[in-house]
């Protein structure tokens, strides 16, 4: 089994050794100053030196994280979900989001501190600001590719109430979608924890922490090993997210196995 | 007298601002129990005639009314099977045939009492933990027959049920049909453009003519149940609707 996965993922493991490689070969020989680009071997040993806070660094960034994306939760499906069962919220709601969709999250950091000072709260307005929009339009573009005949079929059956159709119909044939808006939000949110955080933060009492907090205040002493260190721990705690929830997604949807398209 | 009477229905559509009339004036009457095939050339308002008695569309004109009452919307006395496959893909077989005896708020073992009993009905009992998606066309149709009767309609409604399947698993199920329809002596209303099905199914076969669509003739077909397909006097029959069909697309 182990093997067979080992055998499965031959090519993407070459490809990081491979990249690694390739990042120390340029930054040893051919850089060779460890301010402009750090090696391997000196994220390595940053590693080392800071593995007795980094636990508490991701633990207090999901924490973040998981604010915002909460309240992108509860505001995006209820809004998707009305604009796409109802003409009339779409149109009052779709001119208000098309504006401040383009607005990067970054735009909002001022009026964050304005609103929640520099606290955990304004870390999590931003990546909420981030979060908010796939998953809106993902909930919205599942309600709206609804399959009338489904909707019919649970009229005939006595589910004739919207507020029934939604429940019963809308939203489960909308999961699919809302899932994959999940995903993607927390991916977007996780791009947004570095400028969440650039300020420092302590609600919680664990004194100035987080990942894009560390990075921001190592970035300062001019320390770019651990700088990129926690680049790193980005992209890794990244991909983690992305493959549970890829998982997660798979498992969920198991009924609908085999009507996509495999890979060739 | 009758449980489902049509009275002057007509149906216009507006499409682009240009009127376009589909159904003029159709009157039929369906006795309880009784087994009515439509046929008609292709787009020519039979799903329609079916949706508006369903209640999921208005006539323009005229009224439906089921045991002497007006009906305006989709009423649960009256039971829909679908062309196109209209299974809920996230509920399995047995939770897709509970679906109406859910919004009957039924008590839940009531509801498996009497979903397992439709199941077994379709002879489906080995796929009840399915998904729709583990199932072939035909087992589709027949969870969608299971789930229209389980609510217990007095009429079943079916729009070219079988139009999506393959001669053979289409020959089964109009079989496994007639036979439900013996056992349950539900009222049916089937839509077909396939003379045959109806022939082998319908008691009375009811034919529309091309839109503008009216009532061209209805035909009383008395051969006895189980019907052969290939005996002469059904052959016979066939060849009388099939000729009357293509002279009065000539005309």
């Amino acid at each position: 089994m182990l093997m067979k996965n080992i055998k499965e993922n031959k090519i993407q493991i070459y490809s990081v050794f491979f990249f690694l490689f390739l990042w120390q070969i340029i930054s040893q020989y051919i850089i060779n100053d460890p301010l402009i680009l750090p090696s391997v071997s000196d994220v390595i040993k940053a590693f080392f030196e800071l593995s007795g806070s980094i636990p508490i660094d991701i633990a207090v960034s999901l924490l973040h994280l998981s604010t915002g994306l909460f309240f992108a939760l509860i505001i995006g499906i209820p809004i998707g979900a009305l604009m796409g069962w109802y003409r009339s919220a779409d149109q009052f709601f779709n001119p208000i989001i098309e504006m401040l969709r383009p607005i990067p999250p970054l735009a909002w950091i001022p009026f964050a501190i304005i609103w929640f000072g520099l606290s955990d709260y304004s870390a999590g307005f931003i990546i909420l600001i981030g979060a908010l929009f796939p998953i809106l339009t993902n909930t919205y573009t599942g309600f709206r590719n609804t399959p009338l005949v489904l909707v019919e079929a649970a009229k005939v059956l006595g589910c004739k109430k919207n507020i029934n159709l939604i429940k019963y119909i809308a939203l489960p044939s909308s999961f699919p979608y809302i899932l994959s808006g999940i995903r993607i939000s927390i991916g977007i949110g996780w791009m947004c924890v570095v400028a969440a955080e650039m300020f420092g933060l302590d609600n919680y009492g664990f004194g100035n922490v987080g990942v894009g907090n560390m990075l921001w205040q190592y970035y300062a002493l001019h320390m770019m090993d651990r700088v990129a260190l926690y680049m790193l721990i980005l992209g890794v705690i990244g991909i983690l997210m992305d493959r549970l929830l890829k998982h997660a997604e798979a498992n969920l949807l198991k009924w609908k196995k085999g009507t996509n398209i495999r890979q060739i | 007298m009758y449980q489902l009477q049509l009275k002057n229905i007509s149906k216009t559509f507006k499409r682009n601002s240009k009127k376009q009339l589909v159904l003029d004036n159709i009157n039929l009457n369906v006795k309880k129990s009784e087994f009515i095939a439509i046929v008609g050339p292709s787009g020519c308002g039979k799903t329609t005639l079916l949706r508006i008695i369903m209640g999921l569309e208005h006539p323009s004109k005229g009224s439906i009314k089921l045991d002497d009452k007006n009906i305006k919307e989709a009423n649960s006395a009256l039971g829909m099977v679908f062309q196109e496959f209209s299974l809920l893909g996230w509920r399995t077989v047995l939770e897709n045939v509970t679906f109406g005896l859910e919004m009957k708020k039924l008590k839940k073992e009531e509801q498996m009492k009497i979903a397992e009993e439709y199941i077994r009905l379709v002879v489906l009992d080995d796929f009840k933990e399915h998904y729709p998606c583990e199932l072939s066309g035909g087992m589709k149709q027949r969870v969608a027959v299971a789930r229209a009767l389980a609510t217990n309609p007095q009429v079943l409604l079916m729009d070219e049920p079988f139009g999506a399947l393959d001669a053979q698993t289409r020959n089964t199920l109009q079989t496994e049909l007639i036979k439900i329809w013996r056992k349950t002596r539900k009222t049916v209303i089937f839509i077909t453009h396939n003379i045959e099905e109806a022939i082998f199914l319908a008691q009375r076969i009811v034919i529309l003519s091309k839109i503008p669509s009216t009532v061209e003739r209805i035909v009383e077909n008395k051969l006895p149940y189980p019907r052969d397909k290939l005996a002469p006097d059904f052959i016979e029959l066939k060849c009388d609707i099939t000729k009357h069909f293509y002279d009065s697309k000539d005309k």
